[in-house]
């Protein structure tokens, strides 16, 4: 009897019941995703749309100038170094990212396999990601600097340079980019590795188990089934990485100034500088918005083309 | 399905809005709690202030960017002038962070939010004249008792616009050269009153550089003198000055004219030390390694002073910057105090605190000269706290000697594209001549905005 109504009730009220889920289903999370878009439409939308209102202006830290229309967008797209500094940043994206996406995914590999004290070498090969910035780059300062850095000290004591010989690390246009992205190698691939890590341990045993039996040996397992099935995976941290890449700016601030000779000055702080050093907010909010066109530009590209088959 | 996506974003928008006005109304209201507290703290002291004097207690706020041992410093002379004005005048000192300052300050003026009383480099000064937000004090100067005369005078004419005073001085801390004591008294280069004996002229320089760097230890540097960033600039300017250069502007303001015999004689003096091998290039750390007692001469500002005196076991001596030219000359900037706008609540009162409090602190200088700084006052000068100190005596010509940028509302992005360029000759990507034009366009690009 009591099976017999329940069976009923819910047989009966199916379609309104089930509407009424979905209802409930999507307050929930309508409730729980309120705080974040509140926060996303305050603090992103909103001043991106203020921004540009902001580029057409000629603008300083006290307010509104003046109404200039597109002569700031004009005049930075005439500046040679505004397209120096783009340069730079695409320079050191280039240099930077195929390192920051094979060494993580070779440390994930590395670090799947059963070799001992795998938990030890994960935590001491993402220790690093947690710093701040402003550690790492004074940690690699006293490393990399001359006369007294451990890495020339070291030098020194193999023979390998000689005494009176010094490697300026970073005051050297060539060697700071190298000291640049190996500070940032170090800082940041950590978080690629684990994310390599979470996608090599979706891969069913069994793929590999199958290919054993058929004869397959290390690296064709690696080119046949780790690799297709990562696809997706390196797309992404791709993209996540061509843009972190493009943002470089803290780094490189805090060990070279842009030095010697604003040669390896980046996007980011030719817009600061722009903005809260020249005090031309209007100018440096322009200069952004080229920059975040490029940005979406390339991040489409790149889902377009390499992320195009889909599994 | 549509209707219920419908649905779903209007729901989201009336929680998000629902939200939104009640974090308004929760900020507005504990905004007023805050308020009403405060007003009840400034209440019962006022109590207490009329219950001493008779007369209304002016409270105002002070922002001002010094850290370390400066900071310190300023925190117990506020300290000191709150005690002395106890019920008339109390200042609220808040340190904002050196790198923020300025943006804070600018920002704090446009929203009406400005502190009373604030701390500006006479270079940036122009900058902040320019945009309107520092007060001219004339009108309010002889009410509060500042005497102009008083003051330095290369200093304070640093100060004026346009015929108007915008600042009070605070102190001057020019480029100096520092030495140890003990290293140049053991290759005997110290006359009977502790100051090193340099030849004069430039080979009169090298000469003496040479004979440190003959006679010091290994490992010891000769002089400490990085090949980037401020100080070579610093030393640089001094030099172009010792040589009469004609400035760095012209009188529009929009050229830039360093490149002229003076500035590359200056430009190739320094660069020969670095390519001569007389100063290792790339020096880091130059401070702590003068601190260390590794290094013979020192050249950089007069903050530096009180570090050093609290460096045990290092014995040191300084001088204003050696004449190698034609006349003494340095790099020189000072801290002046300034009187925010404040677009909303504008209050006479407040100003006068404000300027009676700035006027206090100049007269005080002797006390804020143990970070190093040289008073502004005669009156400063001329105490005997001050002359009972160490040292400051001995570099205080260089407060009168020092040349100041010029005024410019650029100066501060252009002066950094000018320390870009310099580098650019001390590391050798470009000639003295090179370098000096590209600082020019440069320095005109941004002037030129």
């Amino acid at each position: 009897m009591n099976t017999a109504t329940a069976v009923s009730r819910t047989s009966a009220g199916t379609a309104p019941g089930r509407r009424k889920r979905k209802l409930h289903n999507e307050l929930l999370a309508a409730v729980f995703l309120a705080p974040y878009f509140t926060f996303f439409i305050i603090f992103s939308i909103i001043p991106i749309f203020f921004g540009l209102f902001v580029s057409l202006h000629k603008w300083t830290l006290i307010g509104k100038e003046q109404f200039v229309g597109l002569e700031n967008y004009v005049y930075a797209l005439k500046d040679a170094d505004f397209w120096a500094s783009l340069w730079h940043t695409t320079y050191f994206v280039i240099i930077s990212t195929p390192f920051l996406i094979v060494v993580p995914f070779a440390l994930a590999l590395i670090l799947d396999t059963k070799i001992k004290g795998r938990t030890f070498l994960r935590t001491v090969f993402f220790l690093p990601n947690i710093l701040s910035v402003a550690v790492i780059s004074f940690i690699w300062i006293f490393v990399l600097q001359p006369y007294t850095g451990l890495l020339n000290s070291f030098l020194h004591k193999v023979h390998l340079l000689s005494a009176d010989k010094e490697i300026f690390w970073l005051n050297e246009t060539g060697l700071a980019w190298i000291s640049i992205v190996i500070i940032t190698l170090w800082w940041t691939q950590g978080f690629n590795m684990i994310i390599f890590l979470a996608g090599l341990q979706d891969i069913p045993v069994d793929h590999y188990e199958a290919a054993t039996l058929d004869g397959a040996n290390g690296w064709q397992r690696l080119r046949y089934i780790t690799l297709p099935a990562m696809r997706g995976l390196i797309v992404l941290i791709t993209v996540l990485q061509l843009i972190a890449s493009f943002k470089v700016f803290g780094q490189v601030w805090l060990v070279t100034r842009g030095g010697p000779a604003n040669e390896t000055r980046t996007m980011i702080q030719y817009i600061y500088e722009t903005g809260f050093s020249a005090n031309e907010l209007g100018l440096a909010t322009a200069m952004s918005f080229i920059f975040f066109v490029i940005l979406v530009t390339l991040a489409f590209l790149q889902f377009k083309f390499f992320g195009g088959k889909k599994d | 399905m549509k209707r219920s996506k419908v649905i779903s974003a209007c729901l989201s928008i009336i929680l998000m809005l629902s939200l939104l006005l009640s974090a308004c109304s929760s900020s507005t209201s504990s905004n007023g709690g805050n308020e009403g507290a405060s007003g009840e703290e400034n209440g019962s002291k006022s109590n207490e202030a009329a219950a001493t004097s008779g007369d209304e207690k002016v409270s105002i706020t002070y922002w001002n960017l010094f850290g370390g041992g400066d900071g310190a410093i300023m925190n117990e002379m506020v300290k000191k002038f709150n005690e002395e004005y106890k019920g008339k005048i109390e200042v609220k000192a808040l340190t904002q962070d050196w790198g923020q300052y300025y943006t804070k300050l600018q920002t704090a003026v446009a929203g009406g939010t400005a502190p009373d009383v604030g701390i500006s480099h006479t270079s940036k000064l122009s900058e902040l004249v320019e945009l309107g937000i520092v007060e001219p004090l004339d009108a309010y100067a002889d009410t509060s008792g500042v005497d102009w005369s008083v003051f330095n005078e290369n200093m304070l004419n640093a100060t004026i616009f346009d015929g108007k005073h915008y600042a009070l001085p605070l102190d001057a801390h020019p480029l100096i050269l520092y030495y140890n004591k003990k290293i140049l008294k053991d290759l005997n280069l110290l006359d009977e009153n502790g100051k090193p004996v340099i030849e004069p002229g430039p080979d009169g320089f090298v000469n003496f550089l040479k004979k440190i760097n003959e006679g010091i230890p290994k490992g010891t540097v000769g002089m400490l003198l990085a090949s980037g960033g401020e100080d070579p600039y610093r030393v640089w300017w001094a030099l172009y000055n010792q040589m009469n250069g004609p400035g760095l502007l012209d009188e529009s303001g929009k050229k830039v004219i360093i490149n002229n015999e003076q500035g590359k004689k200056a430009a190739e003096f320094i660069n020969n030390l670095f390519t001569s091998g007389l100063v290792p290039k790339n020096l880091q750390k130059i401070g702590e390694t003068f601190q260390a007692g590794k290094g013979a001469l020192l050249p950089t500002g007069v903050w530096f002073t009180g570090t050093l005196e609290a460096t045990k076991g290092l014995e040191f001596g300084a001088i204003p910057f050696p004449q190698i030219y034609d006349k003494p000359a340095t790099w020189i900037d000072s801290h002046t105090l300034i009187i925010p706008v404040q677009k909303k609540n504008k209050d006479e009162k407040k100003i006068k605190a404000a300027l009676t409090f700035a006027k206090w602190l100049t007269d005080h200088g002797a006390m804020w000269s143990k970070a190093g700084h040289i008073p502004s006052t005669k009156t400063a000068v001329e105490s005997q706290e001050f002359k009972n100190m160490p040292l400051r005596s001995d570099y205080l010509q260089a407060g009168s000697d020092g040349v100041y940028l010029p005024q410019s509302p650029k100066l501060w992005p252009a002066k950094d594209q000018l320390v870009q360029a310099l580098d650019g000759i001390w590391q050798g990507k470009s000639s003295v001549d090179q370098g000096l034009d590209n600082a020019i366009k440069n320095m005109e690009k941004i002037l030129s905005r």
